[in-house]
């Protein structure tokens, strides 16, 4: 009894152990012959055998995740996000299988679950290269919110990647300032510049994108300057001369300069009234009082002027701005004009 | 005083070797069914490659080949082994004194093997359970059990085998309880539950704690998806009286068939299986893999209720043309992708939130079997431990109980008791037993009307069976039934027109 036991369950052992040989190798001969076929674009094929492989490995987590990737170049976005969503049972913080569900979802419209999906592809665990992986999420998931007009969950998002990206990435850091300018935070985008070139002062791609920011918050000198230190890095960027044109202008135009007298105040602001209202009779008729309150104050004679009409001016050209803005809409103001009222308005706005 | 003899302070008691032998028919079941199990997906390897799309022409040729040679074996090399194993089982208990020829288990092995593997639509849960029963019948015979325990031994073996199949414990020793015993008898339900525990514990050490099916949690999305699984019991009834009748009717028109068909018969059953396999390839084989993709959503609805279609249409010609095999596994198969397309349908059009159609293959799964096989506890337990989880009790519990009252009702005779009855053998059943239990005198009696007077009724007792009440009332009108505690109140009466009604005799009959 004892020995045909023995003997049973020995012959039994040899037989599991040739069994799962047998499985896990024909897995793997259907596996490598599915990533051959990948390789050449043969999808379909890819997929069928990377079913068959599973078919002998049901719980094979790289098999299916390869027969998920097949899938969705196939385009067969559900049948992938069922083998997605097997393997995320199994291993839910998985920041890769998040990353494939999220583009799925994103595919199909539903943004709601592609952001989620991101945000634990964001949070996920990731065996191989977790920080480039996390940011490269990150970026589609600026994407998604792009798209979706979630402009205060973009910044979120930029500002958080911009506290995770590594100091020497220069490229990331690069693009995530611009990301940070194009939706409308050059604060925060020239503190990233800076931090750039704290790192190589002689970037000139970032010493632009510094000046760009510097413009974009007004601070036109500190623009021009570093427009000027790109220029002298070496940098080939054939807008640099026209922005420091550009530049050039506003700051003979900017009434709100420091270190500029009293009268260069007036008189500037005088030429910015002058010339928003100019820009906004190019498409519409000013309105009364406000034309009137303009030559008014043009009338003014030298010797009386006094700090109280400038300001008047500055404001007078700020609401003639408001009314050229709206009226206008489809012509494109003079830059340098369009620039210092930007700042004008910036200046004003926690006032009113 | 002379010292005890330490031979004799070691034998040990005819109960005690039962149990012990329990525990040894469950390690030897457990490694036969390893066994087997590993031969039916070594078969299905070389004969259906993965049933990927490069081995279309082998899905044809396998299943017929295969249901030739397994048919040929069963019926030419190892006649005994033909037939269900659960009716070879009860046999064993109630009519051969728990003698399950050898033989068969060789016979179920080859033969069922065969058959599976290459992709007939068959399940390896009732060869299992045989070949268990018969490892048990060898061994006890070896250990020159009395005859009483010889009877409980193929229980006990069939127990180890099903468990081992299922990979469930719970489910084996609650099927053989149910099904094979048709009773609980408290003397052997120790033997049945260690051999079962041993024999799964067998086949988690070869072939790994890996559970029949990778099961996605369960939740119960809205109160009203209650609906929704008692009308997928409803329907799970219907189409198990409706299977039974089929098998019962083609069964009976082949068996008609001269005997040298018997090989033919197979043949085109095995064809018909390729001919599906064909465009179909879940239906082949037992299905477990389908099932699984079924749970995780990998089927629409329409494909779930066409491959539910189409499996009972195979494992009915299968079955019927004598290839060799199981049950079980296509019972759970109809059930699940029946489940999973109703799940799917309802999460389309029913007006509340929906689980998704993966909850409701794994529901489904039971009410089906439910049906068929008319072991509720079975197949509530079943898909309870399949899923380990607590939430599915309910629904399981609704949806399985209303599928096996409809099937009762529809075709009174369970799967199992037909088989018998057509191979001309009559063995009981828990279904049986419960519809012939003994009737009481509380089953009958009505309450006590204002005016009758009772003083000089004789009294009675509930509990009393109403077969001894009918010699009272041959000498008196009425009893009065009072309960043991309070003898002197009435809490009833009963006349002879309240006995028939019982028994369900008209009261025009005389």
């Amino acid at each position: 009894m004892a020995a045909s036991l023995v003997l049973l369950m020995t012959f039994t052992g040899f037989l599991a152990r040739a069994y799962y040989n047998t499985r896990s190798s024909r897995a793997e001969e259907l596996y490598q012959d599915g990533i051959k076929l990948a390789g050449t674009g043969h999808y379909e094929q890819a997929a069928d055998e990377f079913r068959a492989a599973l078919v002998y490995e049901h719980n094979s987590e790289t098999y299916r995740m390869a027969l998920a990737r097949s899938l969705m170049e196939l385009g067969r976005w559900s049948e992938a996000e069922t083998h997605l969503a097997e393997l995320r049972e199994v291993d839910p913080t998985n920041g890769q299988i998040n990353l494939m569900l999220a583009r799925i979802a994103a595919q199909q419209r539903r943004y709601d679950d592609a952001i989620m999906y991101y945000q634990r592809a964001i949070y996920g665990f990731w065996k191989d290269n977790p920080v480039e992986n996390r940011i490269s999420a990150r970026f589609e998931l600026i994407g998604i919110l792009e798209r979706e007009g979630q402009r205060r969950q973009v910044l979120a998002e930029l500002l958080d990647l911009a506290a995770e990206a590594p100091e020497e990435d220069t490229a990331t850091r690069q693009r995530i300032a611009t990301l940070l300018l194009a939706n409308g935070s050059p604060d925060h985008a020239a503190e990233v510049y800076r931090a750039i070139l704290t790192t190589n002062r002689e970037d000139g791609a970032a010493q632009k994108g510094l000046g760009d920011a510097l413009f974009a918050t007004g601070d036109f000198v500190g623009a021009r300057n570093a427009y000027r230190t790109a220029e002298r890095d070496g940098l080939n960027d054939p807008t640099i001369e026209q922005r420091l044109k550009e530049c050039d202008s506003v700051l003979q135009l900017d009434p709100s300069l420091v270190r500029l007298s009293a009268n260069q105040r007036f008189d500037r602001a005088r030429d910015l009234l002058a010339l928003t209202s100019a820009s906004a009779q190019q498409c519409t008729t000013l309105p009364a009082d406000l034309n009137d309150a303009a030559q008014k104050l043009f009338e003014e004679k030298p010797s009386r002027r006094r700090d109280g009409d400038t300001v008047e001016m500055i404001t007078l050209a700020e609401q003639v701005w408001k009314v050229r803005q709206s009226a206008c809409a489809g012509q494109a103001p003079d830059a340098a004009l369009a620039a210092v009222m930007s700042k004008i308005q910036n200046q004003m706005a926690p006032t009113q | 005083m002379t010292p005890p003899n330490p031979t004799t302070r070691m034998a040990l008691s005819e109960a005690q070797r039962f149990l012990l032998l329990s525990i040894l028919i469950g390690i030897f079941a457990g490694l036969l069914v390893v066994c087997f199990h590993i031969a039916i997906d070594f078969l299905s390897w070389y004969s259906l490659g993965a049933l990927s799309g490069k081995y279309r022409f082998g899905r044809l040729v396998a299943p017929t080949l295969g249901a030739l040679v397994s048919t040929f074996l069963a019926t030419r090399v190892f006649p005994l082994a033909r037939g269900s194993g659960v009716n070879q089982t009860k046999a064993a208990l109630y009519i051969s004194d728990g003698l399950v020829p050898t033989s068969t288990v060789a016979g179920k092995f080859l033969a069922c093997s065969i058959a599976i593997g290459s992709g007939n639509s068959l399940g390896p849960e009732d060869p299992s359970l045989q070949m268990g029963a018969g490892v048990a019948s060898l061994l006890g015979r070896m250990f020159r059990l009395g005859r009483k325990n010889m009877r409980l031994i193929a229980p006990v073996g069939a127990a180890a085998g099903i468990a081992a199949a299922f990979n469930t414990p719970i489910t084996g020793v609650l099927f053989v309880m149910e099904e094979v015993m048709a009773s609980w008898n408290a003397a052997v339900v120790g033997s049945i539950v260690l051999s079962a525990v041993s024999a799964v514990v067998v086949i988690r050490w070869f072939l790994g704690n890996d559970p029949l099916f990778r099961v996605p949690p369960f939740q119960l999305t809205h109160p009203s998806e209650l609906i929704v699984y008692a009308l997928m019991g409803v329907v799970g009834g219907l189409l198990s009286a409706l299977f039974i009748k089929l098998i019962e009717l083609l069964r009976a028109r082949l068996e008609k068939l001269p005997h040298r068909t018997e090989l033919v018969q197979a043949l085109i059953g095995g064809f018909f299986v390729g001919l599906v396999g064909l465009w179909l390839p879940e239906v082949m084989g037992a299905g477990y893999d389908a099932m699984d993709f079924a749970m995780h959503d990998r089927f629409p609805w329409n494909l779930l209720l066409l491959l539910a279609a189409a499996k009972l249409l195979v494992t009915l010609l299968c079955f019927s043309t004598g290839i060799p095999g199981g049950m079980f596994a296509p019972a759970l198969f109809i059930g699940a992708m029946l489940g999973g397309g109703l799940g799917g349908l309802a999460h389309h059009f029913w007006p509340f939130p929906t689980s998704s159609a993966g909850a409701y293959v794994l529901v489904g799964m039971g009410t089906f079997f439910s049906g068929v096989f008319r072991a509720p506890m079975t197949s509530i337990f079943m898909v309870f431990e399949v899923s380990a989880s607590y939430v599915i009790i309910l629904p399981v519990m609704i949806a399985n109980t209303i599928a096996y009252f409809i099937s009762r009702r529809l075709h009174p005779e369970p799967f199992f008791t037909m088989l018998a009855h057509q191979e001309g053998v009559d063995l009981p059943s828990a279904e049986e037993y419960r519809s012939t239990e003994v009737l009481r005198v509380e089953d009958a009696m009505q309450p006590v009307p204002h005016e009758i007077d009772l003083e000089r009724s004789p009294r009675i007792y509930p509990d009393v069976p109403l077969d001894s009440a009918l010699r009272l009332l041959g000498q008196n009108e009425v009893l009065r039934v009072a309960s043991r505690a309070d003898p002197a109140n009435a809490i009833g009466i009963l006349t002879l027109a309240d006995v028939h009604r019982a028994y369900g005799i008209a009261e025009n009959y005389y």
